[in-house]
């Protein structure tokens, strides 16, 4: 309302003004109130509470203002009643005094007044409580206008409590019983909800949205009545369930307001005990399918069955009563009931309310998976009508709505349910995209195992669009992503585990069939870990095989398998990362199945990689490294071919770039003719399909000799560039003393104090050169190295004695 | 006081999922000075979670690594010691203490950190200290049967280290520690 010739003025503002206004009135009538109670004057003292009281007649102020308004109207009555006790105490009876407030003159006072003498009257005994509280309830539907007659009841509703003839009260008795204290408060709550839901229809279209908040604020009121039945001491279960709620009910269902039902419901929830919801299933769930379309179904069931939930967890045997009411089936039913019947409901809302289901499900039937299966079966139901997948508030619930279980159980037996796909399949591409790195992810957490090619199968079913390129899904990836989906499937290949290896050898034969389908792309990020999943399989076949298992998967045959799995990865092309794994294939080869033939295949793979694919000097060198290192370990090749592979290998050594890196190498190659002689074999000895240790005291001298060469090489050429300052080939030198002295303590019988004397003399010379004392990590090295002799020769053992005739 | 964490080899995700829980749960952010990892990681996000841990997190390039950053060999100065760091896997005969001690006398190092085998050490070697923290993760390695996840504190207060080693029990998912101190000798440069 707009005020004329005053400037604008705000609503707020308007509302203060008004709100002021009714105060001071109402301020100056309880002052003369006050004084004539002082003078004891109760005519007057009526008159001007009356007066004070003509202000809640105002329709002007919001509900937040009436109810200020309101409250102080509250106070200056309790005044009022003091005066009436002590003129009851002087002898006047109640009886008159309730006649005498019926003198006022307008409706709404006089009530007031009534309810406050009332209060008084029942307290005093003097007449029956049911009595006057049928009198008050009664009466007061002398005021029809919302607002103030919802503030009237509620006054009615306060000054009555504690004067209800509720079971064991002192008003109980003569005063009524419990049914007379149920019917008033259910009297006062039918007529208080007949007036909040009219205020809906009053006033024009365009008010609503500010009525329908008014009417919020207006809710406590009418559930009030609702919290004092239940706080009667009297109301039991039958009393409950055969007047309380079917009247409470009838009235929700028959007031067709959305606003109510749906505040009076949660009411209904919150408000009664567990066990009375449980005795009332039918009717609580049968009022749902009732409710107005604009109703928040899902929200109120969700309340229902978290109060449920929570209930089964205080005690075991409630969950007998939940099985013995079949508690489960009542509440599925009532919700495909709703998702039936109220067709308009969105599909988000639907998905929320199988939400609360399933959390209900899977906290009162914890080991209940046919549950579980029913309610997705009852989701995918409800939502395959409603197009899902392009409401993505849908599709988030959806979402979350398949998590659950993958939380609760365990994720493989879960995916294996019959209604999880279908529910699955409702969503969008793109999401169901972020289902599977879900699922995945659940998987990790819980390092839960898959165990068999089915339910690889069925898994991969799931997590295809992580598999390979599904229409809808690929555009909005980057690259990054990318990588990050795919290492998570690279480390979910690691909870393929089967006890029995032959069902693992066909998991790993399955996965790889399907990664195969995902492009190179994706080969780069999954053939490795499954191929090392091979390998380690073929170390658990081992282990079988020695313990006399008979098995169809031999070492040989997942060999094989490993490498079609790498020569693939060569061809994504990873040539470095797919020679590492055939050196590490060629090493489970030779030390774990003793193959040779494989083993050896292995090396050639690896070396064809060496001398085709690897781009620059720096991988090379690192390549190089891994092969010598592997080869140096294997022990399963004959003489022939283990000289043809050695012969490779120190072939390309000398063939690296730099010639620090060949010296290093062909010193590293040395190795290949001086293995290691495990504890407790001799020297010599061969078990089955393993050679003896290579000591090979000559070919190494060879490898030394031409490392010494190397490093002279690259002297002339640091000579030759004039580079004086280049202390490179020095470093060699002792590079390769540390060699000599290595061979020298493993007893390689070339080795001499006398030859070890003379490349001592000759590393010394060299570091007496000016350049060589100012590189300070070389004079450290050389130092070392120098301590190192000190140290072996201080030895009490065959070591010191080796060492005693060599001088430093 | 400097506590040093070392750990390599977790080879996540070719051969291992993550690193243990209960391993995580051990290493809390913010009190650990360095972290020192002798290769293999194997990929970044590895490598953002030690971050985490420490900020200062030394990582020097295995077989399996592909960050070219990473380098060869890394020595750092902590406490009384110098400290170096190599993944091992260039060192032939792969895990041999006198082959490795050649290495410790060209970085110079009183502690030398390597890794490659999947099998946890810990020893001193003439007046210096070898560590292989083994597997953080326990991953799969045919150079060891079962390998148990394990990894290394070094808590370096001057020239005393004691160096405590973390090993995960696969079965009863129990960490084992075990203690073992190192004391640089001083005099060891007179002789």
């Amino acid at each position: 309302m707009a005020t004329l010739g005053e400037g604008p003025v705000t609503p707020q503002e308007e509302q203060v003004k008004w709100l002021q206004e009714a105060s001071t009135n109402v301020k100056r009538n309880a002052f003369y109130m006050k004084r004539a109670v002082d003078e004891d004057n109760m005519r007057e003292a009526l008159k001007y509470s009356a007066g004070l009281l003509v202000e809640l007649r105002t329709s002007l102020l919001t509900p937040q203002k009436y109810f200020e308004l309101y409250m102080q109207a509250f106070d200056e009555l309790r005044h009022l009643e003091a005066f009436f006790k002590e003129h009851h105490t002087k002898g006047r009876s109640y009886a008159d005094l309730y006649e005498l407030v019926q003198h006022a003159g307008s409706v709404l006072p006089r009530l007031y007044l009534l309810c406050t003498v009332g209060s008084c009257y029942i307290r005093s005994k003097e007449a029956a409580a049911k009595e006057i509280l049928k009198d008050l309830v009664e009466m007061c539907k002398g005021v029809q206008h919302p607002t103030r007659g919802l503030f009237l009841r509620s006054y009615l509703c306060q000054v009555s409590r504690g004067l209800l003839p509720d079971a064991g009260s002192e008003y109980e008795g003569e005063g009524g019983d419990i049914n007379d204290a149920i019917d008033f408060l259910l009297v006062n709550f039918t007529e208080m909800n007949k007036l909040w839901v009219r205020m809906q229809h009053q006033g024009s279209q365009r008010d609503k949205d500010r009525r329908e908040k008014e009417r919020q604020q207006l809710a406590d009121l009418v559930g009030k009545n609702l919290t004092y039945l239940s706080q009667l001491d009297g109301l039991d279960f039958t009393l409950y369930k055969d007047v309380v709620l079917p009247r409470i009910m009838e009235q929700i269902v028959s007031c067709k307001d959305d606003i109510a039902q749906q505040y009076l419901m949660q009411c209904v929830i919150q408000g009664f005990p567990d066990e009375f919801h449980l005795g009332t299933l039918e009717t609580l769930l049968g009022a749902c399918p009732e409710l107005q379309s604009g109703v928040k179904v899902h929200i109120i069931l969700a309340s229902l069955l978290d109060r449920l939930a929570r209930y089964a967890q205080t005690d075991p045997s409630v969950v007998d009563a939940f099985n013995k009411a079949d508690a489960f089936g009542q509440l599925n039913a009532a919700a495909s009931k709703v998702a039936t019947q109220q067709a308009e409901m969105p599909a988000a809302d639907v998905a929320a309310m199988y939400i609360a289901l399933l959390g209900f499900t899977g906290s009162v039937y914890p080991d209940r998976l046919d549950s579980v299966d029913q309610v997705l079966a009852a989701t995918h139901a409800a939502l395959q009508s409603r197009a899902t997948s392009r409401d993505a508030r849908a599709e988030k619930q959806l979402v979350a709505l398949l998590s659950i279980p993958l939380d609760k159980f365990d994720v493989v037996t879960v995916l294996g349910l019959n209604n999880y796909p279908h529910v699955m399949g409702l969503l969008a591409p793109a999401t169901q995209k972020e289902m599977a790195v879900k699922i995945v992810q659940v998987i990790l957490k819980n390092t839960t195992r898959v165990t068999s090619v089915e339910k690889v199968d069925m898994l991969f079913d799931f997590i295809n669009p992580l598999i390979v390129d599904v229409e809808g899904t690929q555009d909005d990836t980057d690259e990054e992503d990318f990588a990050d989906e795919q290492s998570l499937i690279a480390r979910l290949i690691h909870q393929f585990h089967s006890e029995d290896t032959d069902v693992q050898h066909q998991i790993l034969t399955a996965a790889h069939k399907r990664f195969l389908k995902g492009g190179p792309r994706r080969l780069k990020h999954t053939l490795p870990p499954l191929a090392f999943l091979a390998l380690q399989t073929v170390q658990r076949i081992k282990a079988r095989e020695e313990a006399g298992d008979a098995l169809d998967s031999s070492c040989k045959t997942v060999l094989q398998f490993t490498h079609g799995l790498i020569a693939a990865l060569a061809a994504v092309p990873m040539a470095e990362t797919a020679l590492q794994l055939f050196l590490a294939a060629a090493y489970s080869a030779s030390e774990v199945a003793r193959l040779e033939l494989i083993a050896y295949e292995f090396f050639e793979q690896a070396f064809i990689l060496y001398e085709e694919d690897i781009p620059d000097s720096r991988s090379e060198v690192t390549a190089l490294q891994s092969i010598v290192g592997c080869l140096h370990r294997c022990r399963v090749f004959s003489a022939e071919s283990r000289e043809t592979l050695v012969h490779k290998a120190t072939g390309y050594s000398g063939k690296l770039l730099k010639k620090p890196d060949q010296c290093r190498a062909v010193c590293s190659c040395s190795h290949l003719f001086w293995q290691d002689i495990p504890e407790g074999e001799d020297a010599g000895s061969s078990a089955d399909g393993v050679q003896p240790p290579v000591r090979d005291a000559d070919a190494v001298m060879v490898c030394l000799k031409r490392a010494l060469k190397i490093a002279n090489a690259a002297q002339q050429q640091s000579a030759v560039a004039l580079k004086a300052s280049d202390t490179s080939h020095v470093c060699l030198f002792v590079d390769i003393l540390n060699h000599y002295l290595y061979y020298f303590e493993q007893g390689n019988t070339n080795i001499t104090p006398s030859v070890l004397q003379s490349l001592l003399e000759l590393v010394s010379n060299e570091m007496a050169n000016d350049h060589c004392k100012k590189d300070a990590a070389l004079e450290a090295f050389y130092r070392n190295t120098l301590k190192h002799i000190a140290w072996q020769k201080k030895r009490e053992d065959g070591v010191g004695k080796l060492y005693e005739p060599l001088q430093i | 006081m400097v506590l040093v964490l070392c750990l390599g080899d977790l080879h996540v995700p070719y051969r291992a999922i993550d690193l243990p829980a209960k391993f995580k749960a051990l290493l809390v952010p913010g009190k650990i000075h360095h972290v020192l990892c002798p290769g293999n990681l194997c990929t970044k996000e590895t490598l953002d979670y030690l971050r985490t841990v420490c900020t200062d997190v030394r990582v020097t390039k295995g077989d399996f690594d592909d960050n070219p950053r990473f380098p060869e060999d890394e020595v750092l100065k902590i406490g009384d010691f110098r400290v170096g760091v190599c993944h091992g896997h260039q060192v032939v005969p792969w895990g041999d203490m006198e082959a490795l001690a050649i290495l410790q006398r060209k970085l110079d190092v009183d502690i030398l950190v390597t890794g490659h085998t999947h099998e946890f050490k810990a020893c001193k070697y003439q007046d210096r200290f070898m560590i292989n923290p083994g597997s953080a993760t326990g991953a799969f390695s045919n150079l060891a049967r079962d390998v148990k996840p394990s990894f290394v504190l070094m808590d370096i207060d001057g020239a005393k280290a004691t160096v405590y080693v973390y090993e995960l029990n696969n079965d009863d998912d129990d960490v084992k520690v075990d203690k073992v101190e190192f004391q640089l000798t001083k005099d060891a440069e007179a002789l």
